[in-house]
C-alpha cells in the first residue's frame, strides 16, 4: 500500500512540475521620446504608487526591480525608495506624491526641493503602479493529526500587473512607459505530506520590469 | 491595554514662508487621551497628547521664519505675530485586523488646524486626516503584541497627518489669498 502511494505521489510530483511553476510574461513598451540618455554619473529614482489602500505597489517589488537594475552589465545607480521619500518628506509620501509631471515641475520650484534633487543627480523617475493578486483558486487539502497526514490538491493562479511611468526631470516630460503582464499557476499536492510548487509570477514580473527598464534606459 | 504612543518621522525639506506664527496648544490636546472599554477592546487607554506636540513642534520650524508657544490666545494680541494655529484633535479611530478581515492595524487621526489672525479673525481651517498602518509582514508578530501594530500604525498616522499638514500649508486657497493680501 505504502509503495503504491509513493509511486501515485512520485507521478504525480513529476507531472504537476511539467506543468506547474510555468508563468507567461507579456511586456509592451511605449516611448514618447527617442533622445533618452542617462549619463554615468546620473541616477534614477524607483517609486512605487500607493495612494490606493487596496492597490498599493509592494515594497519588496520596487526593491526586487531596484536591486536588478543597478547590478549586472549595464547596471543603473538607483537610489534606494525608502531612502529617498523620507529625505524628501514630506513630499513623496503616498498621500502627497505628485501624480503627473505638471505637479512635479511645480514641486521643483521650491529651491530646497530642487536642491536636494540635483544633489541626488536624479535625470529620470520611475513610478511604478499595480501589483500581485490571486485571481482563481479550486481545490481542498484536508489534515489530520497523526501519521495518517493530509490529503488532497489545491491549485490557485496569480496574475502581476506593473505599468512602469518613466518622467526626464530634466526637461519635466514624459519619456515613456513599460506594462508588463505575468501569469502562472501554483500546485499544492498533499498525499502524507503537502508539497508545493510555486509558480514565480511577482519575482518573473520583476525580471521582465527589470530587463525592459534596462534596454529603455540604455 | 495602557498604550503611549510616540514620534518617529523624518526632518522636512525646509520650504520657509516668511511668517512669525504663535502657536497655542490648548489642554485638550496636551492631555489627549483615547479611551474605550468594551468586549473587544478592554481597557483601552492610549496617550495620544504629547507625540501631538512634538508633531507641530518638530515640523513647524521647517515652515515658518519664527513659532512661539503661548499659553493663551491672549497673549498673541499686540505681538507682532502674523498668524495663529490652534490645532484641534477630532477623533482618532482604530481598526484591528480580526474587524477587518486584513493583517494590517490600522489608525485615523482626524484634526481641524484653525488658522487665525492675532485678533482671533478667522483665516481658514485645515480638516486634515492622518491615515497610518502597519506592514502585513510583520502582523504575524502582532498576534501576540497588539501594541506594537498600533504603534507602528499610529506612527505611520502622525507621518502623513504631518505631511498634509506642511503641503497643505503651501496650496490652501484660503492661505494663499491671505498671504498675497499680506505680501502685496
Amino acid at each position: 500500500m505504502q509503495t503504491l502511494l509513493s509511486r501515485i505521489l512520485f507521478i504525480t510530483l513529476i507531472a504537476l512540475n511539467i506543468v506547474a511553476c510555468n508563468t507567461v510574461t507579456v511586456v509592451d513598451e511605449h516611448k514618447a521620446t527617442t533622445n533618452i540618455q542617462l549619463g554615468d554619473k546620473e541616477s534614477i529614482v524607483l517609486l512605487g504608487r500607493r495612494h490606493l489602500r487596496q492597490h498599493e505597489t509592494e515594497l519588496d517589488y520596487i526593491s526586487c526591480v531596484g536591486k536588478q537594475l543597478s547590478t549586472g552589465e549595464e547596471r543603473i545607480n538607483v537610489i534606494p525608495e525608502q531612502q529617498f521619500i523620507d529625505n524628501m518628506y514630506p513630499y513623496f509620501e503616498a498621500s502627497t506624491a505628485p501624480m503627473n509631471v505638471q505637479k512635479l515641475d511645480k514641486l521643483i520650484q521650491h529651491p530646497n526641493v530642487s536642491k536636494k534633487l540635483s544633489d541626488y543627480k536624479i535625470h529620470y523617475f520611475i513610478w511604478i503602479e499595480g501589483n500581485t493578486k490571486t485571481i482563481d483558486k479550486s481545490g481542498a487539502i484536508s489534515c489530520v493529526g497523526g501519521p495518517a497526514g493530509c490529503f488532497g490538491f489545491a491549485t490557485w493562479q496569480d496574475e502581476a500587473i506593473y505599468e512602469a511611468k518613466i518622467w526626464d526631470l530634466k526637461n519635466t516630460t514624459v519619456s515613456g512607459k513599460i506594462h508588463t503582464e505575468t501569469q502562472g499557476t501554483s500546485f499544492l499536492p498533499a498525499v502524507i505530506l503537502p508539497i508545493p510548487l510555486l509558480a514565480s509570477v511577482k519575482s518573473d514580473a520583476c525580471d521582465g520590469m527589470a530587463s525592459q527598464l534596462k534596454k529603455f534606459l540604455n | 491595554m495602557i498604550l503611549e504612543t510616540s514620534l518617529d518621522i523624518p526632518q522636512p525639506v525646509e520650504t520657509k514662508l516668511p511668517l512669525n506664527i504663535a502657536i497655542f496648544y490648548e489642554e485638550s490636546l496636551r492631555e489627549y487621551i483615547y479611551t474605550e472599554n468594551n468586549d473587544d477592546r478592554r481597557n483601552w487607554s492610549i496617550t495620544i497628547g504629547p507625540s501631538q506636540i512634538e508633531i507641530f513642534d518638530q515640523i513647524l520650524p521647517a515652515m515658518f521664519n519664527t513659532i512661539t508657544t503661548i499659553d493663551d490666545l491672549g497673549e498673541a494680541r499686540n505681538k507682532h505675530y502674523d498668524a495663529v494655529i490652534v490645532p484641534e484633535i477630532k477623533d482618532i479611530q482604530f481598526a484591528l485586523p480580526y474587524e477587518t478581515k486584513t493583517s494590517i492595524h490600522e489608525t485615523w487621526i482626524k484634526y481641524i488646524i484653525h488658522i487665525q489672525e492675532t485678533d482671533g479673525e478667522f483665516i481658514t481651517d485645515l480638516d486634515l486626516t492622518g491615515y497610518g498602518k502597519s506592514l502585513p509582514n510583520t502582523s504575524v508578530d502582532f498576534l501576540l503584541d497588539e501594541r506594537e501594530g498600533l504603534v507602528i500604525s499610529t506612527n505611520e498616522a502622525y507621518r502623513d497627518l504631518a505631511a498634509k499638514l506642511i503641503v497643505s500649508f503651501q496650496s490652501d486657497p484660503a492661505i494663499n489669498e491671505w498671504l498675497n493680501t499680506k505680501f502685496k
